[in-house]
């Protein structure tokens, strides 16, 4: 493409980076200060000395193994469970006709228009009838239900081309077949858009957590950073710190995902 | 491919129930206690392990901790049900909970071990009685004060802040050093405040004679004449820049202009005692303490405390009740108190309170809450809102405080009829 | 091709894991809420039935009509601008240039950093007098803003932070959308000379619209309901806190906050309403601009 094209794209999204990447420049500079640089008045950009101490004493108040481990367990199944679930209901949405197809689907999205808050103590109450509470499995149950990855999916669905599934039908393909064999493979996009959409947001889920587990070692890192936030004051450098701590392996992760999500696609070779 | 996702699935089935849960050896029960600070945790932890060790084969007592801003909602989810926590923390929010039948009546248990609750403060004691039934054994007592920046006083001459001080003298002494202020162009200010209630305006309001929250729970003052001038009183310094801004008090808390050392005096509760010894500001001992300026009435501040619940759902209310009486003994109280973490709500340990403080006079605070009186609150915070909602809004300088309060005191009252009937 | 379909019920096996789990979670706890709204309950769930006396109250709060109108500032600006901007940066990173992959993960930092960390970000950069963006005015002499705690702004503030979140999201669909565009059509519109401002426009758009679509309504979704980042950055007790409270962020406050779950359940209950009528429009209006194929 022309040069002066590739001038303008580079300028562009450097100055969306900077909107990205400063805030989270000054996130690690604020987790090496000290307490009271960090409220210091006027701001002050950078610590006097590098205080890598608040990382260790973050992590002897709340191991980051544990929390980790926690975290990436609970993310996996949410995951999986959800992208399958998810798709499979989109594909019947999409591309199969059953009675009261439309009123359930509007039913479906209606839950997306309440608050989710609603939802946090009935949970919590089928949680502890089930004698579930306090346990990784509490907190990937009622998410394993995605009704917006359905919503999402169905769009990806519908946009397969009907040449190709008429083809497969004509071969006798069942539809379990048409969905796991055709279909999926299609929409592997959206199937990954939603992985990590959901990966996301099961990371930074915080009141369910807290609200339904109690011991450290049943923690998630957004639960457990949270108690760095105190009452009536909190240590902002800590705090930063344990946002760093966290946020760092995900980066590397989608660094080395996105370029194989990229590859993935080329060698699928849409049909057009 | 379907292989690879069984597997998947059976790996992670399999690191579910891996999960090792801590199950206490057959026979010792198990105890939970609910609390948020992650400050004074370890310190609560050291009474735990002492409990643990002397009731070893009988009871295992754990903290749950949970984060300041979601506490509550826990506990409103878990203590009505038996997965909820044994002893918990619990503050002015009592009457909620007791209202609710979550809590247990202590009356029983004290009465037959014969305890007498006079070793503790009897305010603190008050607070948690309600209805006629006590609810909880106090834990500790906060005060407000009022800490000075001896370096900003000294560098623009004006005369240290002194014990007996009026308003008036305050107004003066923040006079001075705005002109001194002015003078060197500088960006600091005489006063600083929180803008909570209680570090704030309860003080003044209980200080001029109109009440915000009546000992009876059941008229607000703010809206009488009095209590307009009170908040009055507080808008003037800021039009007189004697204080700083609304946008800023909002934006930056009041302590930490201080010890950033922008403010020559903030009012400020005894829960940041700690965080003033531990500043650069205190270490240079340039920290004064001294208690409120004297308003109509009198200089008393308002002073809450925590005490310990117990939940009327717990399947151990004996070792729940052993705990609560451990975890309030003097012992337990005097590590607390010498580890700078809260005043304790009994005479007897108070004394290891003030020695513990280095670098500021933590005399003071005892001093102050000698005279202080309850934090008025009646446990239903939609009751209070529209009194609070217009005193933000009068601070803000976005509505005269006789139109902005006077309403909204109108409401509040309103609202605390309806809930007294 | 035959017009009359056979109704297919094996479709039912697929939507059934779903179905299940969206009916022992989600639908009790939702028609529930939609009963207590026409009740006043306490914190523990005591409850005396008051009809429609919810939301006559509703009609009469101040604090409740000024989030709706917050709410549809948020919706109507941020929608159309996360939109916008979304598309235009997942084109942008959708271009063969080097450093790809670096500009593709910082985009992605929003969407993971934890919304605490995010507000005490924010809140820095706002401040009044030592916040960054100020900072950077002062030298064009532009007078201190004091973005969250003048009534008049912290809108607008919310809504900057609220789209530089999204746009982080939207993007990593989008991108997905754009990959779904065979390379063929870019080859042959480059083969007959067209320029990238009609490719863009006259391709990739049209091509991109049911992802659009999707971002659309999600995002709308979104913002309708967006509660986080205004509890997290403005207190309650400030005097900007009305200017900027959205529906759920009251909805919160009065059943968790103010323990009046009924009078909460009655703000969701208006909240669903308006998601509601609002996305039904969107799809009605959908066969009007995008283009399946």
């Amino acid at each position: 493409m022309k040069v002066t094209n590739k001038y303008w794209i580079h300028l562009l999204l450097v100055v969306v980076t900077i909107s990205t990447v400063g805030p989270f420049i000054w996130m690690i500079l604020t987790s090496l200060k000290t307490y009271e640089e960090t409220i210091q008045v006027p701001l002050r950009w950078l610590p006097d000395s590098f205080q890598w101490l608040n990382f260790k004493i973050v992590n002897e108040k709340y191991p980051f193994i544990i929390l980790y481990r926690n975290t990436i367990v609970v993310v996996v199944a949410t995951v999986i469970t959800q992208v399958l679930f998810a798709s499979m209901a989109a594909f019947a949405f999409a591309r199969l006709h059953f009675p009261l197809k439309n009123t359930l689907f509007l039913l479906m999205l209606s839950l997306l228009m309440v608050p989710g808050q609603i939802f946090l103590i009935p949970h919590y109450q089928i949680i502890v009838n089930l004698n579930l509470n306090d346990t990784l499995t509490a907190l990937v149950l009622p998410h394993m239900f995605s009704v917006f990855g359905v919503f999402l999916l169905r769009q990806f669905f519908a946009a397969v081309p009907q040449e190709l599934e008429d083809a497969a039908r004509i071969d006798g393909c069942s539809n379990f077949r048409i969905y796991w064999q055709v279909m999926m493979p299609l929409v592997v996009p959206g199937l990954v858009a939603m992985a990590i959409l959901t990966m996301i947001n099961s990371w930074k889920e915080l009141l369910w957590p807290i609200i339904v587990n109690s011991s450290i070692d049943k923690m998630t890192l957004s639960a457990g950073l949270a108690n760095l936030i105190g009452e009536h004051t909190t240590y902002y450098e800590q705090v930063m710190a344990g946002a760093v701590i966290s946020v760092l392996p995900m980066i590397v992760v989608f660094a080395f995902f996105q370029r194989k999500f990229v590859e993935g696609i080329a060698q699928t070779g849409i049909k057009g | 491919m379907k292989k690879k996702l069984f597997s998947a699935f059976t790996v992670l089935a399999l690191a579910f129930g891996l999960s090792p849960a801590q199950p206490a050896s057959a026979g010792v029960q198990e105890i939970t206690i609910a609390l948020w600070d992650e400050v004074q945790a370890p310190v609560i932890q050291q009474t735990i392990d002492k409990f643990n060790n002397l009731y070893k084969s009988k009871y295992k007592a754990t903290i749950v901790r949970t984060p300041w801003g979601e506490f509550w909602n826990k506990l409103d989810a878990s203590l009505p049900t038996t997965k909820g926590p044994d002893v918990t923390w619990m503050n002015v929010f009592l009457p909620k909970y007791v209202n609710g039948k979550t809590l247990e009546p202590l009356d029983p248990f004290i009465k037959k071990d014969g305890m007498k609750l006079s070793q503790y403060i009897p305010g603190r004691v008050a607070a948690f009685n309600y209805g006629g039934s006590q609810y909880a054994l106090p834990k500790g007592m906060d005060a407000v004060f009022v800490a000075y920046n001896k370096a900003i006083f000294k560098k623009y001459n004006v005369t240290l802040p002194k014990t007996g001080w009026t308003w008036e003298d305050m107004v003066a002494s923040a006079t001075q050093l705005r002109a001194g202020m002015d003078a060197a162009k500088s960006t600091e200010f005489p006063i600083a405040m929180e803008l909570d209630l209680q570090p704030s305006y309860a003080n003044f309001l209980h200080q001029d004679g109109a009440d915000f929250l009546s000992l009876d729970k059941k008229t607000t003052l703010a809206g009488s004449a009095t209590g307009l001038g009170t908040i009055q009183k507080v808008v003037d310094l800021m039009d007189n820049k004697l204080m700083f801004p609304y946008t800023t008090l909002s934006e930056t808390k009041g302590t930490d202009l201080f010890i950033s050392g922008k403010a020559g005096l903030v009012f400020i509760g005894s829960w940041k005692a700690k965080v003033l010894e531990e500043s650069s500001l205190g270490k240079a001992k340039d920290i004064g303490l001294i208690q409120m300026p004297k308003g109509k009435l009198n200089n008393a501040s308002v002073a809450g405390g925590l005490g310990y619940a117990m939940s009327a759902k717990s399947s151990n209310k004996e070792g729940a009740w052993k705990l609560i009486k451990y975890l309030t003994s003097w012992g337990s109280m005097s590590n607390e108190a010498s580890n700078n973490i809260e005043v304790p709500a009994r005479a007897d340990a108070q004394r290891a309170y003030a020695s513990s403080f280095q670098n500021i006079d933590a005399k003071v605070i005892l001093k102050a809450l000698k005279t202080a009186s309850p934090y008025p609150h009646n446990g239903l915070p939609a009751t209070l809102k529209p009194l609070q909602d217009s005193v933000a809004v009068a601070f803000s300088g976005k509505s005269p405080v006789s139109t902005s309060v006077k309403k909204g005191a109108e409401d509040t009252q309103k609202l605390l009829d309806g809930a007294n009937k | 091709m035959a017009k009359r379909k056979k109704y297919d019920y094996s479709a039912f096996l697929f939507i059934a894991p779903i179905l299940i789990g969206i009916s022992i979670f989600y639908l009790y706890a939702f028609v529930r809420n939609i009963y207590l709204s026409f009740n006043d309950v306490g914190v523990f769930g005591e409850r005396t039935f008051v009809g429609l006396e919810n939301f006559r109250k509703l009609m009469e709060d101040p604090i409740f009509k000024r989030a709706l109108l917050n709410t549809a500032f948020y919706a109507g600006v941020g929608v159309p601008l996360i939109v916008m901007l979304s598309v235009c940066i997942a084109w942008l990173l959708n271009q063969k240039i080097r450093g790809q992959s670096f500009y593709r993960t910082a985009i992605f930092i929003p969407a993971i950093t934890l919304p605490a960390a995010i507000a005490l970000l924010w809140r820095w950069l706002f401040n009044s007098q030592y916040g960054l963006i100020n900072y950077f005015l002062a030298w064009f002499g532009v007078e201190p803003i004091a973005w969250l705690g003048d009534p008049d702004t912290v809108r607008w503030s919310i809504l900057i932070v609220l789209v530089w979140a999204a746009i982080s999201y939207m993007v990593i669909i989008l991108l997905a959308g754009l990959q779904r565009i065979s390379s063929t059509y870019y080859e042959a519109a480059q083969i007959d000379g067209a320029n990238t401002w009609q490719i863009f426009f006259k391709i990739t758009i049209p091509l991109l619209t049911p992802t659009i679509f999707f971002v659309t309504i999600v995002s709308m979704i979104g913002m309708l309901q967006v509660f986080d980042f205004i509890f997290l950055m403005i207190r309650v007790d400030t005097a900007s806190y009305r200017y900027a409270v959205s529906l759920v962020t009251y909805f919160f406050e009065t059943s968790f906050t103010l323990n009046q779950r009924g009078y909460g359940a009655a703000v969701s209950v208006i909240s669903l309403i308006i998601i509601f009528a609002i996305t039904a429009i969107q799809f009605r209006l959908q066969k009007r601009w995008v283009n399946y194929d």
